[in-house]
């Protein structure tokens, strides 16, 4: 099954005189789970950013389904299925948990400029039906803000998947975390790729999240890809863990 | 009471799990629509007996609930503090006035132009302020009422200059304040009820969420700028049919209307009254009106005293009246004893701020 959703090519970006993605070249198969691991400074979050808008490409192309989408506004490319959770949360304080999803539904459906009927109301029932799915079941009325931190994290999945997106991107999704928090995310993510076929491409810290839940790994270092291929592969090729190890220990450890 | 869906079921029926109750009950619902009616039905019958100058004073005030709810709807609701909404008040009333003077417009063909002409103005005056953010939109939108006043002012053979443009635009049966109080409260009570739909429509939502946190919203595909431009615009609509309610109440326009200070007005009086409650700005231009004619019998400085207030309110109470009125029903409620032993919601204040810009 060679049917590539996301397809980046010899994608660069400049800061200056600084190069934070240098030809970067990457190909995300559909129905995946895709990690870019590296690491601090290795071009990930920029990569992230170029892929969903939030930054325009010095060069290079990046195209989604078919459509090429470099340099669009984020907004354009969400709409054409690649919906990005943030590495900070980023949650809407103020709107309760279902609003939240509520606010994806209607987005989905093309009715944020619908003013005169009640489909908040309808989207905010069928919001409780995400939420059962990524474990915030039964509370819906909470206020966003007033969640915990890993519960803020699953609000954001739930938000994203109530656009039914087919390419979920996740920036560091277990990021201060705790151990169990970690897990539950994780068991999400790959119920959504499997299940439901949406195709993930995330950057993490957590070395066992990523070799235990990824189907291909990407290598960056300093803006470059260093290697690509299946976890097994990955761990065991000499430079990763070169540059691993020469960057400390603990990140093969994994963060906990 | 399980609220089934027809045409949107799909994600429930997808997913198999049946949609839940919808929070708000038939019940408190009800009870509010009767808080509602019996507070219109108040101002009505205090209006009708009040002496004919303070029916006056009351109709202004009535006027200007709708001035604040208008600008609301992009301050609390939307995030954006505009001190030009006073612009669209001035198209409005202006609409009326020239219309008279200039156009032989009669009175009602002037009242149903206003809101259209205000709206019309909004669209470039909103697609340049928005272009930027925070402090930069509210010094735009401020400069923007400084450019309308003086446009107001200096071009006399229009506008009549200072003075303004004074005379019989308003028909012989709307000159008693009885009627003319009645005329604006069905017209602002209408207004009113159409923008708590638009509040609590899917796009009243949007605009919430665009408030605490744009990029989360545009990551989910929604145009933000093209959003907050409709909000904009729907603000000076019903901004310029309280401007149009004005001259009802004075028989006039002028240049003073469009001053900063009266753009200034309506966002004093949503925070007073509370910028993230719908009905807070309405509380808000009462009180902000009838504490402005109270005081101003005891001190020249009346604004100082305001500003004072104003200044407590955003430093010790965010929310507003309204805010505080909420906090106090949940302490309540914290102080009744549980119902089957479920712990009551904590009324915790949300986060301030928004996410990261």
């Amino acid at each position: 099954m060679s049917d590539t959703v996301l397809f980046v090519q010899g994608l660069v970006r400049d800061f200056g005189g600084f190069r934070a993605v240098n030809h970067v070249d990457l190909a995300v198969e559909r129905g995946t789970i895709h990690a870019v691991i590296g690491p601090n400074g290795a071009g990930k979050s920029t990569l992230f950013k170029l892929i969903t808008g939030s930054l325009r490409p010095t060069a290079g192309r990046i195209v989604l389904d078919g459509h090429a989408v470099g340099g669009r506004r984020p907004h354009v490319i969400a709409t054409r299925g690649l919906v990005q959770v943030f590495q900070l949360s980023s949650v809407c304080a103020r709107l309760s948990v279902a609003e939240s999803v509520a606010l994806g539904i209607i987005a989905h459906r093309h009715r944020t400029l619908d003013v005169v009927t009640s489909y908040q109301r309808r989207a905010r029932a069928q919001a409780e039906a995400v939420l059962e799915q990524v474990g915030l079941g039964g509370q819906g009325a909470t206020i966003a803000g007033t969640l915990s931190h890993g519960d803020q994290r699953a609000l954001e999945i739930a938000m994203a998947l109530a656009i039914s997106p087919r390419v979920l991107l996740l920036d560091e999704p277990t990021a201060g975390m705790s151990p169990a928090e970690t897990t539950v995310i994780a068991q999400l993510i790959v119920a959504e790729a499997r299940t439901r076929g949406i195709t993930v491409l995330l950057s993490e810290h957590d070395m066992d999240v990523v070799f235990g839940i990824s189907d291909r790994v990407t290598v960056l270092h300093q803006g470059q890809v260093i290697t690509e291929g299946t976890p097994e592969a990955v761990r065991t090729h000499p430079e990763v863990m070169a540059i691993y190890l020469g960057h400390g220990a603990q990140r093969s450890e994994g963060m906990t | 009471m399980a609220r089934t869906t027809s045409s949107d079921a799909a994600v429930v029926a997808a997913l198999g799990v049946p949609a839940p109750a919808a929070p708000g009950s038939f019940a408190s619902r009800l009870g509010r629509a009767a808080v509602l009616v019996a507070f219109v039905a108040l101002v009505v019958m205090l209006g009708l007996t009040l002496a004919p100058a303070n029916a006056l004073e009351l109709q202004y005030a009535v006027s200007l609930t709708l001035f604040a709810v208008a600008t609301n709807l992009i301050l609390g609701f939307g995030g954006l503090v505009s001190f030009g909404q006073g612009v669209f008040y001035g198209v409005g009333a202006y609409t009326v006035a020239l219309g008279w003077m200039h156009h032989s417009l009669s009175f009602t063909e002037a009242m149903v132009l206003a809101p259209f002409f205000g709206a019309a103005a909004a669209i470039p005056l909103g697609m340049l302020a928005l272009r930027t953010r925070r402090l930069y939109f509210s010094l735009l939108t401020l400069t923007l009422s400084q450019l309308a006043y003086v446009i107001a002012e200096n071009q006399t053979n229009l506008t009549g200059g200072t003075n303004g443009v004074f005379g019989a635009m308003v028909p012989s049966w709307l000159l008693d304040p009885h009627t003319s109080f009645l005329f604006t409260v069905a017209i602002v009570a209408v207004a009113i009820a159409i923008l708590w739909k638009i509040v609590h429509s899917p796009f009243g939502l949007v605009l919430r969420a665009i408030r605490d946190n744009r990029e989360r919203v545009e990551a989910l595909g929604v145009n933000v700028y093209a959003h907050e431009l409709v909000a904009f615009v729907i603000s000076a609509f019903f901004c310029s049919l309280a401007g149009s309610l004005f001259v009802v109440y004075s028989q006039s326009s002028y240049p003073e209307i469009l001053n900063w200070t009266a753009s200034g007005v309506p966002v004093f009086m949503a925070v007073i009254g509370g910028m993230y409650s719908f009905f807070g700005p309405v509380v808000g231009a009462f009180v902000y009106e009838f504490a402005s004619h109270y005081l101003i019998e005891y001190t020249q400085d009346w604004q100082l005293v305001i500003g004072v207030v104003l200044l407590a309110i955003v430093l010790l109470r965010p929310d507003g009246l309204a805010g505080s009125l909420g906090s106090l029903r949940a302490w309540l409620r914290r102080r009744r004893p549980p119902v089957d032993g479920a712990p009551a919601a904590a009324a915790a204040a949300p986060e301030s701020g928004g996410g990261p810009s």
